[in-house]
């Protein structure tokens, strides 16, 4: 019998990651310090890695606008499990992390890439971490 | 009146002076999306925001109107980085981080977007040849009083910034009339109207 930590690392990871089930997609994450992890820190073979880092990616969310009428914006952010992450963003690397993902709902389709604007306020005590992201263009 | 004249005109002359570098839209939109405005899609908005008519300007023949526009400059942006190197397989960590750290924040650009849409806004309007924002005889003390901007926002992806600027002069006004009304019909038998030898009653030449 498993305790509630592990059941609830156990639905983070079909939830979060699982391709058919769930609602994974691969994602790249690249560092500040340049490094790009591709593969999930939970791979049973690290030294020959083949899953694949996934999340779960919203392309809109519900925010309440200036007047306070809710409203659907294009805010688009990517919830990873931590246990996967080779290094986990901090508040204070906003805009330092890039994040390649794809914006149709099909794990094969080409990525795009934006920035970390932001990494969620909470998440921790479940084991899950929200990234919003914002558009980069080529300067 | 001939504010419409004048607000018709300062449109004009600011699509004409477009060059792809911005749009013109003639009326106050409602609402719009960050996507509409980003870069060189960035809107200028122009619409009467009020006129007034000082008293002592007299009541009878020529009206003097002060209007003013305002105008709403819009503009977005994304954060730009060297993607090239970001999607390079070939690239170095080393050359990731500085392609990373080398990037121009969404803020800076959308922020820098609004501004130089003023400066060609005002640099338009202020040319020496639109004194009279082409209505000579119409128009004087053409004047952009003021240029406000707001803080970025975020929307979505993108981070936008919207720019207000007061445009006003000064508008004759000739007041016309009703146009669907015939003098003559509320009238019975003969009439017949002087010339207005003293040019106040602005309506000497109705009927003579």
């Amino acid at each position: 019998m498993i305790n509630l930590r592990e059941l609830v690392e156990y639905n983070n990871k079909w939830i979060l990651e699982d391709y058919n089930a769930g609602f994974g997609m691969p994602i790249e994450l690249i560092d500040p310090d340049g490094n790009t992890q591709v593969y999930s820190a939970n791979d049973p073979d690290p030294s020959n890695p083949t899953v694949l880092l996934a999340g779960q990616v919203v392309l809109h969310s519900t925010v309440v606008d200036a007047e306070g009428i809710p409203m659907v914006s294009d805010i688009r952010s990517v919830t990873l499990r931590r246990s996967s992450l080779d290094r986990i963003p901090l508040r204070t690397e906003k805009n330092q992390w890039t994040v390649k993902a794809s914006e149709l709902p099909n794990p094969t389709a080409s990525k795009t890439t934006y920035l970390m604007e932001r990494p969620d306020e909470g998440g921790e005590d479940i084991g899950i971490i929200t990234l919003y992201l914002i558009r980069a263009d080529q300067a | 009146m001939n504010f419409e004249l004048v607000r018709d005109s300062v449109i004009s002359i600011l699509g004409a002076a477009e060059a792809g570098q911005y749009r013109t839209i003639g009326y106050q939109e409602r609402a719009s999306s960050a996507d509409e405005v980003l870069g060189n899609l960035r809107s200028v908005q122009v619409f009467l925001a009020n006129d007034t008519f000082p008293k002592s300007a007299g009541s009878m023949n020529l009206m003097m109107g002060d209007a003013e526009f305002t105008i709403v400059l819009s503009a977005s942006s994304a954060t730009e980085l060297d993607l090239a190197v970001l999607e390079d397989d070939q690239s170095t960590p080393a050359e990731i981080a500085a392609a990373i750290l080398a990037q121009q924040t969404a803020e800076k650009l959308a922020s820098d977007s609004c501004e130089a849409l003023f400066s060609l806004v005002w640099n338009t309007l202020n040319d020496p040849r639109n004194i009279d924002l082409g209505n000579p005889g119409l128009v004087s003390n053409r004047w952009t009083g003021e240029f406000r901007k707001g803080a970025p926002s975020r929307h979505g992806k993108l981070v936008a910034v919207l720019g207000e600027v007061s445009l006003t002069c000064r508008v004759e006004e000739i007041p016309t009339g009703e146009e669907v009304v015939n003098p003559l019909e509320g009238i019975s038998g003969d009439l017949e109207l002087k010339e207005d030898n003293i040019q106040e009653s602005g309506v000497s030449n109705v009927y003579t």
